[in-house]
């Protein structure tokens, strides 16, 4: 069967006063239905541009989808009328957003905005809609739901108001959710809670997700599938369990080096990736992970490793058949990082 | 509340905390302000810490954990309570003996991108506290600059430079480097890694344990992330609603936690392998933390507890020794261990019975095209 979204090549550019910045540059994956996929990645790496894209709503200028394929349910969407989009757009494809304190509108009741979509694509009277967005307030787990339909943003927690996103999000059941980093702005024992809802939700409405963030933990915990983003190219996808066990990506490699974990013994020193991401702006035709790579030889610095199979369904950019058991070379040069 | 005269405590400690309260008052009103309540941010903790030592703050967001930073540090002054460092009363310092004190204690702060003067260059913002302690004159200063970037792994050719040119990492080194420029013993971190990304944190996390180990420094390290402070620190506190409700030897506390918010804290934490995620089970907590404006009474955290007693809402529990230095003050401390998983059980039941049910629900709603 076709996967439900299917990215072919996708560049998203950024036009600047000092240059064009590729966000997303030629980058690919897909996503099937009722399946959670995992898009990882630091700040600037390109993962929410990559959202931002699928749902068309890259500002422009000074943004533009310069190239690619967005197919969903075999429909390109790169293609589709701005009335098409409409149609798509928070019916058959959702958001969640980060931040759910500047994400909803504050004058508006959390009824009227959870009912405007309910309206709009369903079809729904308002009375009916009402009753629905009281249902899905329930569903999301906010207590005494139809009595704070009238309350504004402002009234909720931030937990709750992600919930309320989230209510919003699967209110006309969406073929494909996208969660932009959506615990990062919450504490740890309301992020659990969010996770869960967002699993059992997937559950019963049978969703595909596509999960973004920089949480290798959360990514653990919630996906099939992973696709790990550096400077706006993809540099390894597999499935989930067998990144974790078997990622062939340095850079992959290193941040699971580098992160604290809670079953670690103390004392373990943490291996620190050294450097900062690169430029996006004129990146050249080498491996952009190169300056902070262990393992750099001289073959990275001639042209930009593609993604190669490197498993089955594993695939990695990077020359080397390097896993976590190769050795350090020998000198290890010395840089910024202590 | 107490207002017990400082005791001389263990040689060993090189800060001690007694009571510490920090009350902020709410007012209504614009010109006659009437006071119409209190957030108890810190309400009564008492902890010491060892000269070396790390010790490690956890909590939510708003359970006080950065008020109690600034208040050891008298950035704000305690209602209540008494920080003793080497021997001295910081809350019954004034004027310029505080100003003194100031450079043995200091502050890590956050934000990278808000706790730097733009207008400055880095090389002022080091300087700034050597001179206003006159630690060094004139060229000595600058030297001293250099060798504090050094130190933190920055370029010394950077002095000349605007905080607005560096990236995260690289501005809280800078803050580092100011921190560090008055020789203090005591550092409070709060929160230094939160902002950063993650493969940048792991470099300020080695670089603040490895500058420890150089110049003997002792921390408090506040942070949300508990894998973080696990790492970091030899002892943790964990505080709720302005108190702490247990603290530990660190590895001991992550291992056997005694408090059923630790225990819920833990569970909730995403461990990066997908092998041991799938095995593990979490102790969701219901809804969210209490207002500190009018905390719940008894013990703070009964109103989310999943273990509560009726004892529990009536009377506070004390902080008691569960031995070796393992402090919790819930009433069931002894028996939680045993009765939370039976919790998260339960939980995994109930949540895959109301998706059995809600399926049945979703799947009689049609869609219209």
């Amino acid at each position: 069967m076709a996967p439900l979204l299917d990215v072919r090549n996708l560049e998203t550019h950024f036009h600047t006063q000092d240059g064009v910045v590729k966000a997303v540059d030629t980058v690919s994956f897909y996503v099937n239905r009722g399946e959670t996929l995992g898009i990882v990645g630091e700040s600037g790496c390109g993962k929410s541009v990559t959202s931002l894209s699928i749902m068309r709503l890259i500002p422009s200028p000074p943004g533009k989808v310069a190239g690619g394929q967005i197919f969903f349910d075999g429909q390109d969407l790169l293609q589709a009328s701005e009335q098409q989009m409409r149609h798509i757009r928070g019916n058959r494809i959702a958001m969640i957003f980060q931040d759910p304190m500047t994400s909803l509108n504050p004058v508006l009741t959390v009824g009227r905005q959870i009912t405007e979509s309910l309206e709009l694509h369903l079809k729904l009277t308002k009375r009916e809609a009402l009753s629905r967005a009281a249902e899905l307030l329930d569903m999301v787990g906010i207590p005494s739901a139809s009595k704070r339909l009238d309350n504004y943003p402002h009234q909720f927690s931030g937990g709750m108001r992600q919930r309320v996103m989230i209510a919003m999000a699967i209110s006309c059941n969406p073929e494909l959710l996208i969660a932009d980093e959506p615990t990062t702005a919450l504490d740890v024992t309301i992020q659990a809670q969010i996770l869960e809802l967002i699993n059992r939700l997937k559950e019963e409405l049978d969703t595909a997700v596509m999960i973004i963030t920089h949480d290798l933990g959360v990514v653990a915990g919630m996906t099939d599938r992973v696709t790990v983003m550096y400077a706006g190219k993809v540099v390894e996808e597999a499935k989930t369990a067998e990144l974790f066990a078997n990622p062939r990506m340095p850079y992959t490699i290193g941040l699971l080096r580098s992160i604290p974990r809670l079953d670690d013994g103390r004392g373990r020193k943490l291996n620190p990736i050294r450097g900062l991401p690169p430029s996006l702006i004129d990146l050249p035709q080498l491996c952009p992970f190169s300056p902070r790579c262990d393992y750099v030889r001289d073959e990275c610095l001639t042209k930009t490793p593609p993604l190669r199979s490197v498993a089955e369904d594993h695939r990695a950019a990077c020359l080397f058949d390097i896993t976590m058991e190769t050795p350090l070379p020998a000198q290890k040069p010395e840089g910024v990082a202590a | 509340m107490t207002s017990l005269p400082p005791r001389s405590g263990d040689a060993a400690n090189l800060i001690e905390v007694q009571d510490l309260e920090m009350h902020f008052p709410v007012t209504r009103g614009i010109v006659f302000q009437r006071r119409v309540g209190t957030i108890k941010a810190v309400d009564g903790l008492s902890f010491s810490i060892k000269k070396g030592e790390t010790l490690g703050l956890v909590g939510e967001s708003g359970c006080g954990k950065s008020t109690t930073g600034r208040a050891i540090l008298q950035l704000y002054r305690p209602t209540n309570g008494h920080v003793i460092f080497e021997g001295q009363d910081l809350t019954t310092l004034k004027g310029d003996a505080l100003r003194k004190m100031r450079r043995r204690v200091q502050m890590i702060f956050q934000d990278p991108y808000a706790s730097l003067n733009p207008r400055m260059t880095v090389g002022d913002i080091i300087g700034e506290p050597i001179k206003v302690h006159r630690l060094r004159e004139g060229k000595a200063v600058r030297e001293r600059v250099d060798e504090l970037l050094g130190l933190v792994g920055l370029n010394s050719a950077f002095a000349n430079r605007y905080p607005h040119e560096f990236s995260g990492g690289q501005r809280q080194r800078i803050g580092i480097a100011r921190a560090l420029a008055v020789e203090p013993q005591f550092v409070v971190c709060d929160e230094p890694v939160s902002a950063l990304d993650v493969s940048i944190q792991a470099q300020v996390v080695n670089l603040l344990e490895e500058l420890q180990q150089k110049l003997g420094l002792t921390y408090l390290f506040i942070a949300h992330d508990l894998s973080v402070v696990k790492h970091i620190s030899d002892r943790v506190a964990v505080m709720y609603l302005g108190k702490i409700v247990e603290l530990s030897e660190g590895a001991k506390l992550y291992s056997m936690p005694l408090h059923p918010y630790t225990q819920a804290l833990l569970s909730a934490v995403p461990i990066p392998d997908p092998k041991v995620e799938q095995q593990r089970r979490r102790i969701i907590l219901e809804g969210d933390v209490p207002s500190p404006l009018n905390p719940p009474s008894g013990c703070h955290f009964h109103t989310r507890c999943p273990i509560m007693i009726p004892k529990c809402k009536e009377e506070e529990p004390p902080f008691t020794d569960y031995g070796d230095g393992h402090f919790a003050a819930c009433w069931r401390a002894r028996e939680s261990a045993e009765l939370m998983p039976t919790v998260a059980r339960k939980q995994a039941e109930a949540i895959a019975a109301r998706i059995a049910a809600d399926i049945a629900k979703v799947k009689v709603k049609s869609k219209v095209g």
